[in-house]
C-alpha cells in the first residue's frame, strides 16, 4: 500500500508546478488575474499551468464555459494533470453533463500511480456516479476505495453512507458512519450515526447519548426532533408531540420569516410532519424544493410526509 | 554588471537564509493552540537537538520542565529515512529541518508563564520576560479578551512591518497586551510554500508570535499548496489546530476548520476556500451542530472570503463569496452570530447592524437594524440582547489590508466605514462590551465600534437605511409626512406659548445652531408661535415677508422621570415646513424634500389653519433623547419669500 508520505511527495509536486511563476502575479482581483494569464498565454507562455490557472479563475466568476474549455486545453497539453482532470470532473458534473464527468473520472483513476491516488479517484468516480443518479454503480466504487484504503477521510464515509441510504440498505449505515466516527473524530459522522441508528429502529443505543445532547446544548431544536423519533419508535406519543412542539417553538424563533436558513427548514419540516401538520410540512417541503435543497434533503421529509399521510 | 549581479545573488540568498543565518532556530518559538489548561510550543531547527521546556510563573525561577517524551519531533521527507512516521513528516521544509511541537500540560488556567527552549543543559532563547504564555480562562467563566486580527499580509514587505509595528507601539504606549492573534488567510504570499510561510510569516511577526497563539484561517493562497480536505501541507505544518475540540466547540476532525472558546467567547474558524460551502457540506453540518452546541455570550466567526465586499474583490459576483454569503451566513446568524471577520478583499470594510442579507447582489434594503456608526462616541453603539440571540444583528469586518496593496471596486451597500489603506483590527471583550478600533500602518485609528448587549432588544429593519455613497440617510422622494391627530396628553413637556430664543433667517446661524452645547445667551427670546399673517402668532416677524423664509428657534427641557419614551411626540402647528432637531440629531423633517438650513430644498406649502398636528418620536428620536437637559432645535421654513404668511408652533408632548 502507498503510504502517506509518498502521497505527499505526489501531492507537493502536483502542487508545486501550479505554484510556479505565480510569484509574479501580485494582484489579487480575479478579473485582472484573468487578463494577466489571457496576455501571458498569448504571448507565447501558453503552458497547461496557465490555462489551469486562468479556468480556476473562471470557475470562481461561475463562468464555467471558459473554464471547462481552458481545463480541456490544459489536459490537451498535459493529459497527466491530474488537477486539470480532477477539476474538469468536478465542473462537467455541476453543469449537468454527467456522461463526460464519469468518463473523466475514470480517466484519473486510469493515471493514478499510487493505492491513494486510486482510491481517492474512484471516490471521485463513486461521487460522479451518484450525481448521474446510478447509486449501484457508485457503490462498488466507494467500496472499492475503502478495500484500497481503510483509513478513509471523513468525505468518504458520508458518500459511502449516503449510498447505502439511497440504496436502501439502511441496516448497513450505522456501522460505517460509527467507524468513520471512531477514526477522524468527526461530530458530523457521529450525528450522522445518531440518525442512521434512528432510522433501523435502534432506540436503546440512540437514545441515551439524545438525552445527553439535549442537557448540554443552548440550541435544542434537532435533539427535541430526535428525541421524537426515539420516542414515537417506542410508543411514547404524548412525548414525542411535547418534543416536537418544543422544537417548532425554538424554530420559529431561529428561522428568519423572509430569508430562512435551508437547514433549519429541512427541521420544521419534519417536526411538523411528525405532529401531523401536513400542510405545514408540505409548505417547507415546497419551500426546500424552491431553494434548490439537495435531494438527500428533500427525500427523507417526502418519505415521512406520504408514511404519515398514508397512516 | 557582474558585480551587481553577484550582489544581487547574495542578497537572494541573504534573504531566503533568514533568521536561520545566525540563529539556531529556523522558525524561532511560537505558540499554538492554547486551553485553559495546556499550551503547545513550536519552533524548529536545522540540527537534531535534545529538546526540553523550562517553565514557570516567575521569570527568574522557571522550575518546571519537559523532555521530549511530551515534544513532538517532526522532519523533512527523507525517503531513505524509514524511522519517520508518515504523521511526522513535514511537507517541503528544507531538508534536514527538524520541527519540534511541545505539549504542556497541567497548568493552571488564566495564568501567565515563563518559558525557555534548552537543547539539554544549553539554554536556546534569553533570559527574556517576552517569552511567555497565558493559559485561557476556564470556558464559561467572564474574563476579558483583547485580540488583533490581520487578514491578506503575506507579502514580506514594508507595509507588512508598519502595520505589525504600528500595533505594538500602540500597545506599548496603551499598556495593553494581547491575549490573542487570529489571521483571516493569505499569510504567505504568493502559494504559502514552507519558505513563504517561515519569511513572510513567522519571520514578520517573531516578536508577538513568541507569546501570542495565532488561530488561524486558511486563505486562497495557502491553498496553492495545502489542501483543506488532506489537512496537507505547509500551512497544515505550520499550525495545530484544534480538530478534536481540545479548546471547546465540538470536534471537527478536519484541521481546515474548528472552533475555540476563551471565557464566554465562542471562536469558530471555516475553510472558505477549498472545501464544500452548501448547507449539506460537512463543514456547513459541523456548523450547525457546533453553534447550537455553544453555551458562550459571543460568537465571533472568522474565514477567508468576504460575504459583503466591493474592495480588490466582489461579493456580488464571485463564487466562493456568494456561496459563504447565500449557505453560511444564515447558519451563523440563525445561531446568534455577532461579529464575522473576514479578508481576501484588500481593503478594510466594516458594516452597519446588518441581518438575513443573502440576496445576490447585496443590497441595504430590509436588512440593517442599526444604521448609526456604531462608535460608542458618535451615534452610540449597536445594542443587542444579551446573550446568543438568533438574527439579533450582525456586524461584518473585512479586514484584508493586512499589508498587501490595497484597492477598492466600489461600494457594498451595508458597510458603513470604508479605508483603503493598510492596517489591522484590535479587538477588546469587556463583559458585555465588545470593540473594534481599525488602526492603520501608521498607528492612527481609522474606525471605532461597539457592540454593547444588554437585556432584550428587538430589532427590525430600518426603511431607507444610511447610504455609504452619500454618507447620508436618504430623504424620500415624497417626504412631506403629515402628522396625524392629537392624542389625549398626558403632560405638556415643553407648552404652548412656552419662551423660545430665535434667530432670523436673514443670515445662516453657526454651524453647531442646533447642538446641546450651542450657547443661545445672545438669541432673542420670546413666545411661541412665531410667523407673520393670518393673525395666528403670538410673537410676529413682520420683517420676514419678502427678505427671508427661515427662522431657527431653541428650547431646553427635561423629561419627567419614569416615563415611557415611546409615548413622547411634537405637536406642531406649521406653515409650511421644518425640521427638528433633538440635542442637534435630525429627528423630523416635515414638508422639506433635501438640505438644511439655506440649503433647504423643494419646499411644500401647507397652511397651518390654527391645527396642530402629532408626530410621534420614533427610535432615531428616543435615541437622540439625553437622561438629563435636552434642547429641542427647530428650523421653520416658508415655501417662498413673497408667501402671504409663516407660523411656526411646536410643543413636545408625553400621551396618555
Ligand atoms: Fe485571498
Amino acid at each position: 500500500m502507498m503510504n502517506k508520505k509518498v502521497f505527499r511527495l505526489h501531492l507537493f509536486f502536483a502542487l508545486f508546478f501550479v505554484a510556479l511563476g505565480s510569484h509574479a502575479i501580485s494582484h489579487h482581483d480575479t478579473k485582472v488575474l484573468i487578463e494577466e494569464l489571457t496576455k501571458r498565454i498569448n504571448s507565447g507562455e501558453s503552458t497547461a499551468e496557465n490555462y489551469y490557472k486562468r479556468a480556476i479563475e473562471y470557475r470562481v466568476l461561475g463562468q464555467l464555459k471558459e473554464a471547462v474549455n481552458d481545463l480541456k486545453i490544459a489536459l490537451h497539453r498535459n493529459a497527466n494533470f491530474t488537477l486539470a482532470r480532477r477539476e474538469i470532473t468536478r465542473i462537467l458534473s455541476k453543469q449537468g453533463r454527467h456522461k463526460l464527468a464519469i468518463l473523466s473520472a475514470e480517466k484519473v483513476i486510469t493515471n493514478a500511480i499510487t493505492q491513494r491516488e486510486k482510491s481517492s479517484a474512484m471516490i471521485l468516480l463513486a461521487q460522479m456516479l451518484l450525481n448521474a443518479g446510478e447509486p449501484s454503480e457508485a457503490i462498488k466504487y466507494s467500496s472499492t476505495a475503502f478495500k484500497l484504503n481503510p483509513n478513509g477521510k471523513l468525505e468518504w464515509y458520508l458518500l459511502h453512507a449516503r449510498l447505502l441510504g439511497e440504496l436502501k440498505r439502511d441496516n448497513e449505515r450505522p456501522e460505517i458512519l460509527r467507524t468513520g466516527y471512531q477514526l477522524t473524530g468527526s461530530i458530523v459522522l457521529r450525528n450522522a450515526w445518531i440518525d442512521s441508528l434512528l432510522e433501523c429502529k435502534k432506540y436503546e443505543i440512540a437514545l441515551p447519548i439524545i438525552e445527553k445532547e439535549l442537557t448540554s446544548s443552548r440550541l435544542k431544536s434537532s435533539w427535541e426532533l430526535r428525541r421524537a423519533k426515539a420516542y414515537i419508535g417506542t410508543g411514547k406519543i404524548n412525548a414525542a408531540m411535547n418534543d416536537l412542539r418544543m422544537c417548532l417553538k425554538e424554530l420559529d424563533q431561529r428561522i428568519h420569516p423572509k430569508k430562512p436558513d435551508m437547514t433549519l427548514i429541512a427541521d420544521r419540516g419534519m417536526a411538523n410532519a411528525l405532529l401531523g401538520n401536513i400542510d405545514a410540512a408540505k409548505n417547507d417541503l415546497t419551500h426546500l424544493i424552491h431553494i434548490g435543497a439537495d435531494k438527500w434533503v428533500t427525500i427523507h421529509l417526502d418519505k415521512a410526509i406520504s408514511l404519515i399521510e398514508n397512516q | 554588471m557582474k558585480n551587481i549581479h553577484l550582489i544581487v545573488i547574495f542578497c537572494f540568498l541573504s534573504i531566503s537564509l533568514g533568521q536561520a543565518g545566525n540563529n539556531i532556530f529556523s522558525r524561532s518559538p511560537y505558540l499554538q493552540l492554547a486551553t485553559d489548561s495546556s499550551i503547545h510550543i513550536v519552533w524548529r531547527t536545522k540540527t537534531k537537538m535534545n529538546p526540553i521546556i523550562r517553565f514557570g510563573k516567575d521569570v527568574d525561577a522557571l522550575n518546571e520542565k519537559i523532555g521530549s517524551e511530551f515534544i513532538l519531533e517532526r522532519r523533512t521527507v527523507d525517503e531513505s529515512d524509514k524511522s519517520i512516521n508518515d504523521a511526522l513528516s513535514l511537507f517541503d521544509a528544507p531538508k534536514g529541518t527538524r520541527q519540534f511541537e511541545a505539549k504542556i500540560s497541567n497548568l493552571d488556567s488564566n495564568s501567565t508563564y515563563y518559558y525557555s527552549v534548552f537543547d539539554g543543559e544549553k539554554r536556546l532563547t534569553p533570559k527574556d520576560s517576552s517569552y511567555h504564555f497565558k493559559t485561557h480562562p476556564k470556558p464559561g467563566t467572564k474574563s476579558p479578551l483583547y485580540f488583533w486580527v490581520v487578514g491578506d499580509s503575506g507579502t514580506g514587505g514594508e507595509n507588512q512591518a508598519k502595520v505589525h509595528t504600528a500595533m505594538r507601539k500602540y500597545n506599548q504606549f496603551k499598556n495593553l497586551e494581547l491575549d490573542m492573534y487570529i489571521h483571516v488567510g493569505d499569510m504567505a504570499y504568493t502559494s504559502g510554500t514552507d519558505g513563504q510561510f517561515s519569511e513572510r510569516f513567522f519571520k514578520m511577526y517573531e516578536p508577538t508570535l513568541r507569546n501570542t497563539v495565532c488561530w488561524a484561517a486558511m486563505g486562497n493562497h495557502e491553498g496553492k499548496t495545502s489542501k483543506g480536505e488532506d489537512g496537507i501541507g505547509p500551512y497544515y505544518d505550520a499550525y495545530i489546530c484544534p480538530k478534536a475540540a481540545e479548546a471547546g466547540g465540538l470536534p471537527s476532525g478536519k484541521e481546515a476548520y474548528y472552533s475555540f472558546d476563551y471565557g464566554k467567547v465562542h471562536f469558530i474558524v471555516l475553510d472558505s476556500h477549498d472545501l464544500d460551502r452548501r448547507p449539506t457540506g460537512h463543514m456547513a453540518q459541523w456548523l450547525k451542530a457546533d453553534i447550537e452546541k455553544t453555551k458562550a455570550e459571543w460568537l465571533i466567526a472568522y474565514f477567508h472570503h468576504p460575504p459583503y465586499t466591493k474592495g480588490s474583490h466582489d461579493s456580488d459576483k464571485e463564487q466562493q463569496l456568494i456561496e459563504m454569503r447565500e449557505h453560511i451566513m444564515p447558519i451563523l446568524e440563525s445561531g446568534g452570530v455577532d461579529i464575522v471577520f473576514t479578508g481576501h478583499s484588500h481593503i478594510y470594510e466594516r458594516s452597519m447592524l446588518i441581518n438575513g442579507a443573502y440576496a445576490t447582489p447585496t443590497v441595504s434594503e430590509g436588512v440593517i437594524l442599526d444604521d448609526g456608526d456604531g462608535n460608542p462616541t458618535g451615534d452610540g453603539p449597536y445594542i443587542k440582547s444579551a446573550g446568543l440571540v438568533p438574527h439579533n444583528g450582525t456586524v461584518q469586518v473585512v479586514a484584508g489590508h493586512g499589508g498587501t496593496k490595497v484597492s477598492r471596486k466600489g461600494t457594498m451597500p451595508i458597510m458603513r466605514s470604508i479605508f483603503v489603506e493598510n492596517g489591522s483590527v484590535l479587538v477588546s471583550i469587556s463583559d458585555n462590551v465588545l470593540t473594534g478600533t481599525m488602526l492603520n500602518l501608521d498607528g492612527l485609528i481609522r474606525d471605532t465600534f461597539s457592540i454593547k448587549k444588554e437585556g432584550t432588544v428587538i430589532h427590525s429593519p430600518i426603511e431607507n437605511p444610511w447610504n455609504p455613497v452619500t454618507g447620508k440617510k436618504p430623504i424620500k422622494k415624497k417626504s412631506i409626512s403629515r402628522g396625524i391627530k392629537v392624542p389625549p396628553v398626558a403632560t405638556m413637556i415643553i407648552r404652548k406659548n412656552s419662551q423660545w430664543a430665535y434667530f432670523l433667517g436673514t443670515e445662516d446661524p453657526p454651524e453647531n445652531w442646533n447642538m446641546l452645547a450651542f450657547n443661545h445667551s445672545s438669541w432673542k427670546k420670546d413666545e411661541s408661535g412665531f410667523g407673520f399673517g393670518d393673525n395666528d402668532d403670538r410673537t410676529v416677524l413682520e420683517s420676514m415677508k419678502n427678505k427671508y423664509t427661515t427662522l431657527y428657534l431653541r428650547r431646553s427641557f427635561a423629561l419627567p422621570e419614569g416615563i415611557d419614551y415611546k409615548k413622547i411626540g411634537l405637536v406642531v402647528s406649521y406653515d409650511d415646513a421644518f425640521i427638528a432637531y433633538l440635542n442637534g440629531k435630525e429627528i423630523l423633517r416635515v414638508g422639506i424634500e433635501s438640505g438644511n438650513g439655506g440649503e433647504a430644498r423643494n419646499i411644500s406649502p401647507h397652511e397651518a389653519e390654527k391645527t396642530f398636528e402629532y408626530f410621534p418620536f420614533d427610535t432615531n428620536a428616543i435615541k437622540a433623547l439625553e437622561g438629563g437637559v435636552n434642547i429641542l432645535a427647530i428650523e421653520g421654513h416658508n415655501h417662498e419669500k413673497k408667501s402671504s404668511d409663516f407660523t411656526i408652533h411646536p410643543t413636545l408632548i408625553l400621551k396618555k
